[in-house]
């Protein structure tokens, strides 16, 4: 990666969020947070089955409210769920101007990136800050460096040592194939699942797709940095515009949970259009509800849909992927967690020959 | 003058401000820190200069704009 250092504001700051959620997570375990039992609320939830989460969540915050704890740690956590992406754009405005132009000419080698400035956004995509990240995905010259490094590297990952990319690793290593020629990843990001794929299938040809080109522009720059030479471009997951049948791994990691679920059943159905026979699909995502105790599932779902700037993530909670994979055609279909924490949940399959 | 000038519905935003301040607070004492050990480092100075220093007109300019930088930063929660 371009080197660089982050300044005394940003590195400071950095330092204040990982101890503010340090600090604050220890409130989870206060008794009047840990003994409050919304399982009484929640029941357990099983993929497919409709229930009333917006009146269990506010009978749940109703009880919840109750406690100077949850309180407080709900407003530790909003406050830096809103001031992240201010915090990470201040740290990179204050770094020397030198780096824009190292980040620029990283850009150049091997790995290629398309564009498709014509390409019309989905709605529910278009203008929305994900995570409640201050300018979304491209809101910023370098949001790919900002978002991919300053966010994800030094905020998320500070805690997280070598864990979100043993993930990814781990990840990439499920799919049921030992040596795939081509792989497709939809929704790409900054590259870091990318990489895992890289790292895990060095002979493979490697082509990513995303809906930003901000983030698209670093993983070039991490393909760049890598020797590689992936193929990139700017395209919609569920209508890529790619040839049928040629990708021996279609896959995507922590990418479902970001869309509505017409969205997902058009996702799917693509990676079954551009899976080779034989081929095999891999989605890496989040734990669905099923997966969870009513605790867990009360905690997620508050955390991530109702504060969290996840406005799919309980839509993907309760949808039934088996399913959905195999109305795409898949066979051979496993969602299981990965590992003792059992994530990332991954679902596999193989697309058959034709009848 | 009304001894409640802020309505209960900004509670949460005097809590954002509050946080605001302790980060921006954290920033200052991080900075505070690292320069008071580069200077004693260098022998430059001592904590007695310090602590005696009257600011000039530039300097007192760029404290100006950094303390404003600053206030707009608590403002910005509180208005949000």
């Amino acid at each position: 990666m371009t080197a660089y250092q982050l300044q005394q504001r940003g590195r400071a700051s950095i330092d204040f969020l990982t101890d503010l959620r340090g600090c604050s997570n220890r409130l989870e375990a206060d008794p009047a947070v840990a003994g409050i039992n919304p399982g009484a609320i929640f029941d357990y939830p099983q993929p497919g089955t409709n229930l009333d989460f917006v009146s269990m969540q506010a009978k749940a915050v109703r009880q919840l409210s109750d406690s100077q704890a949850f309180r407080v740690l709900r407003l530790c956590r909003e406050w830096m769920l809103a001031a992240h992406g201010r915090i990470a754009m201040d740290a990179f405005a204050e770094m020397p101007v030198a780096l824009s132009s190292a980040l620029d000419a990283a850009k150049s080698g091997g790995s290629t990136l398309q564009h498709a400035p014509d390409l019309i956004l989905p709605a529910y995509w278009e203008g929305y800050e994900f995570h409640r990240s201050m300018g979304g995905w491209d809101g910023h010259d370098y949001m790919g460096f900002v978002h991919g490094e300053l966010i994800h590297f030094h905020m998320v990952g500070r805690a997280l040592a070598g864990v979100l990319h043993a993930q990814r690793m781990a990840a990439a290593a499920a799919a049921l194939c030992d040596s795939p020629e081509r792989i497709l990843e939809m929704g790409c990001a900054s590259g870091q699942f990318t990489a895992a794929l890289a790292e895990t299938y060095p002979d493979a040809c490697i082509t990513a797709l995303d809906l930003s080109p901000r983030q698209l522009e670093q993983t070039q720059r991490r393909g760049n940095e890598q020797g590689a030479s992936w193929s990139l471009l700017q395209a919609a997951a569920e209508q890529t515009g790619l040839q049928s049948a040629q990708y021996d791994l279609v896959c995507s990691y922590a990418v479902f949970h970001e869309l509505p679920r017409a969205a997902a059943e058009q996702v799917m159905a693509e990676k079954f259009r551009l899976c080779k026979v034989g081929g095999v699909l891999l989605m890496a995502d989040v734990k669905p509800y099923s997966s969870l105790s009513a605790h867990e599932v009360w905690s997620a779902d508050f955390w991530n849909q109702v504060v969290g700037g996840d406005p799919y993530w309980r839509e993907y909670a309760m949808t039934d992927f088996i399913a959905m994979a195999k109305s795409s055609g898949f066979v051979d279909v496993v969602w299981q967690g990965l590992g003792q924490s059992h994530y990332p949940y991954v679902l596999t399959g193989r697309k058959p020959a034709p009848h | 003058m009304s001894a409640n000038r802020l309505k209960p519905e900004d509670i949460d935003k005097l809590g954002d401000a509050l946080i605001a301040l302790t980060h921006e607070l954290w920033v200052l004492r991080d900075r505070q820190k690292v320069l008071e050990r580069l200077l004693a480092d260098a022998g430059v100075l001592s904590p007695d200069a310090v602590q005696g220093f009257q600011p000039d007109d530039s300097l007192n300019a760029e404290l100006s704009a950094e303390r404003e930088a600053l206030i707009n930063n608590v403002l910005r929660a509180l208005s949000a």
